[in-house]
């Protein structure tokens, strides 16, 4: 059971966000000149990651689902609103490009035992965590000792994958995590981090372009355009009846998905 | 050449081909161990394993065997005279002849290599120290911190390295010591600005954002996950620096501010010999020639490092 729950009572959310802000400011133009108003990536959203649950956020390049991931995780602070964590170990993420987000000199286990240090796991059980950890995410014992240049794609994707789960975190923010990989190896990145949310009850927070990975992962799935939330529904209520007109374009530029829709 | 005259030859013929069958070949990783290389980290023991190193090492490695063995290898001592008398010409008594007061110049000038080897790799090392500290400071630190310190490493960069040499020793008289002291203030700047480079645009890379996100300290952060980046490209300014470093060190010792003179330094014997140029030619050349062969087999190693990391940089 996940720490903080009480039986009969439901689960906090993995976290909440009210009337999230972020601006950027934007550079002057020339010297003296006067500051330009600021650019505002997320324009006041609210979102709820249940307990355990899995939500993707949709939307094209520039529609601010990568700024509001950042801001869950802590990686940039909100101009404005508020972001509450549930309880549990704080939020991990696994970046766009995990081979990038992955130290290029330090071996694979060593990375994943400072994900462990960093929670003040005593050092006497590191060493079986890391096993159990390279295990849980289907790498073989000796990506332990190999740096990530010596893994292959999607062996690196699954080790960014291993560093971020060594500690399981209430919440998981996953940055377009099989937008860089081919299509088996998507299916089996999706395949995993499906089957850790529910062996390990970590709620999936899901930024993506691509709607059949959303729909093949998420319960919930929120449509952000310029920065605001026009559209959220259960993934099958969306796909099947998509009720704002931003969210038939975006169904209606993949051929794949509205054949299985129809 | 083949018969074809669909095409004249043009200009370009013989050119490495931009596309087509050779295009691949052209492209190709030179060595079998550059491509075993990749993904090593810069100080691996495989690190200097390769054929280029090697040829290098070769003069390198006699080079070193020498300048640690060079006091049991020279016959006399470095002030001790030749029995052979003054100004004698080389002979198998005195391989290299002797100086006017009649010290054996083979003898001075192992001694010499040894204390310009280890003179040069001193003032590296404190350089490297110094500026790697003071450039890893600043690029972990940005804002303000970087400003200050990157500010104080231009001041000492623009100090002329012979003029502050001379103010030096003018202030704390002649030795060895004191014109290390005076290169070791102007070289280390060079390493902070490389380190400090190399720190900030590893930074901006994901995987800092990913160590910080994993709750890694900052200091863990900037000493695993940042400067062993920067390792490489310090790696080759050293390498490099050993040939400049000898080169400026026999420099302000010929123009006097280095080592008193019974010292056997070899700047100050080849300035001091000058005059038995022409009957005893072997007086100042000898040493000179000393400086120029410990450069070159300095320079030779610093390439042959450059080639070797540079195949692991350039991806």
């Amino acid at each position: 059971m996940a720490p903080g729950m009480v039986p009969g009572v439901p689960p906090e959310p993995a976290v909440i966000v009210r009337g999230a802000v972020r601006e950027f400011a934007r550079p002057k133009p020339y010297p003296f000149a006067k500051r330009p108003e600021p650019f505002t990536a997320v324009a006041g959203v609210d979102l709820e990651v249940p307990h355990a649950g899995s939500v993707a956020i949709v939307g094209e390049s520039g529609s601010g689902k990568s700024t509001l991931l950042r801001m869950v995780v802590g990686l940039l602070e909100p101009t404005r609103g508020d972001i509450t964590l549930g309880p549990g170990a704080p939020p991990q993420m696994i970046f766009q490009d995990a081979g990038a987000s992955l130290t290029p000199w330090m071996p694979i286990g060593k990375q994943i035992e400072e994900r462990l240090m960093a929670l003040d796991v005593p050092q006497s059980e590191r060493g079986a965590r890391v096993a159990a950890t390279l295990e849980a995410v289907g790498l073989p014992a000796e990506a332990q000792t190999a740096v990530p240049r010596a893994l292959s794609g999607g062996q690196r994707q699954r080790a960014a994958i291993a560093r971020a789960i060594a500690v399981p975190p209430a919440l998981l923010a996953c940055d377009e995590p099989v937008s860089a990989l081919d299509v088996s190896l998507a299916a089996q990145v999706l395949n995993l981090l499906c089957h850790l949310r529910e062996t390990l009850n970590i709620a999936l927070l899901f930024v993506t372009h691509d709607l059949a990975a959303a729909r093949a992962v998420a319960d919930e799935v929120v449509v952000m355009q310029r920065g605001e939330i026009v559209e959220r529904a259960p993934t099958e209520q969306l796909f099947t009846a998509p009720a704002h007109p931003y969210t038939r374009e975006l169904i209606a530029a993949v051929p794949e998905v509205r054949e299985v829709a129809a | 050449m083949t018969t074809t005259t669909e095409q004249p030859p043009t200009m370009t013929e013989g050119a490495v081909p931009v596309e087509g069958p050779g295009a691949a070949a052209a492209r190709e990783v030179p060595t079998p161990v550059a491509r075993m290389w990749r993904g090593r980290p810069a100080l691996s023991p495989g690190a200097l394993k390769g054929d280029t190193v090697w040829h290098a090492l070769i003069p390198v490695a006699i080079l070193s065997l020498v300048i640690l063995i060079a006091p049991v290898l020279a016959p006399y001592g470095a002030t001790e005279v030749n029995p052979v008398g003054p100004l004698a010409s080389p002979s198998p008594d005195a391989w290299f002849g002797t100086d006017e007061i009649g010290r054996d110049v083979f003898s001075r000038i192992l001694i010499g290599i040894r204390t310009s080897w280890f003179a040069a790799l001193g003032v590296i090392l404190l350089g490297t120290i110094i500026g790697g500290l003071i450039g890893a400071i600043a690029g972990a630190f940005g804002g303000k911190v970087d400003m200050v310190l990157m500010r104080v490493t231009d001041l000492f960069l623009s100090l002329p390295a012979p003029v502050l040499a001379i103010a030096v020793i003018a202030a704390m008289g002649p030795s060895l010591r004191n014109t290390l002291i005076a290169l070791s203030i102007v070289w280390w700047p060079w390493y902070a600005r490389i380190v400090r480079g190399e720190v900030r645009a590893l930074a901006a890379r994901p995987h800092a954002e990913a160590a910080k996100l994993a709750g890694v300290s900052r200091t863990r952060l900037v000493l695993k996950h940042l400067l062993p980046g920067a390792a490489a490209p310090v790696i080759v300014t050293m390498s490099l620096d050993v040939g400049n470093l000898i080169l400026a060190l026999a420099g302000l010792s010929f123009i006097g501010l280095g080592a008193p003179p019974p010292a056997p330094e070899l700047g100050a014997m080849s300035a001091r010999g000058l005059q038995y140029l022409f009957g005893h030619p072997w007086v100042p050349i000898a040493p000179a020639a000393a400086v120029a062969l410990l450069a070159l087999a300095a320079n030779l190693l610093g390439d042959a490092i450059n080639r070797r990391l540079d195949q692991r940089t350039t991806r």
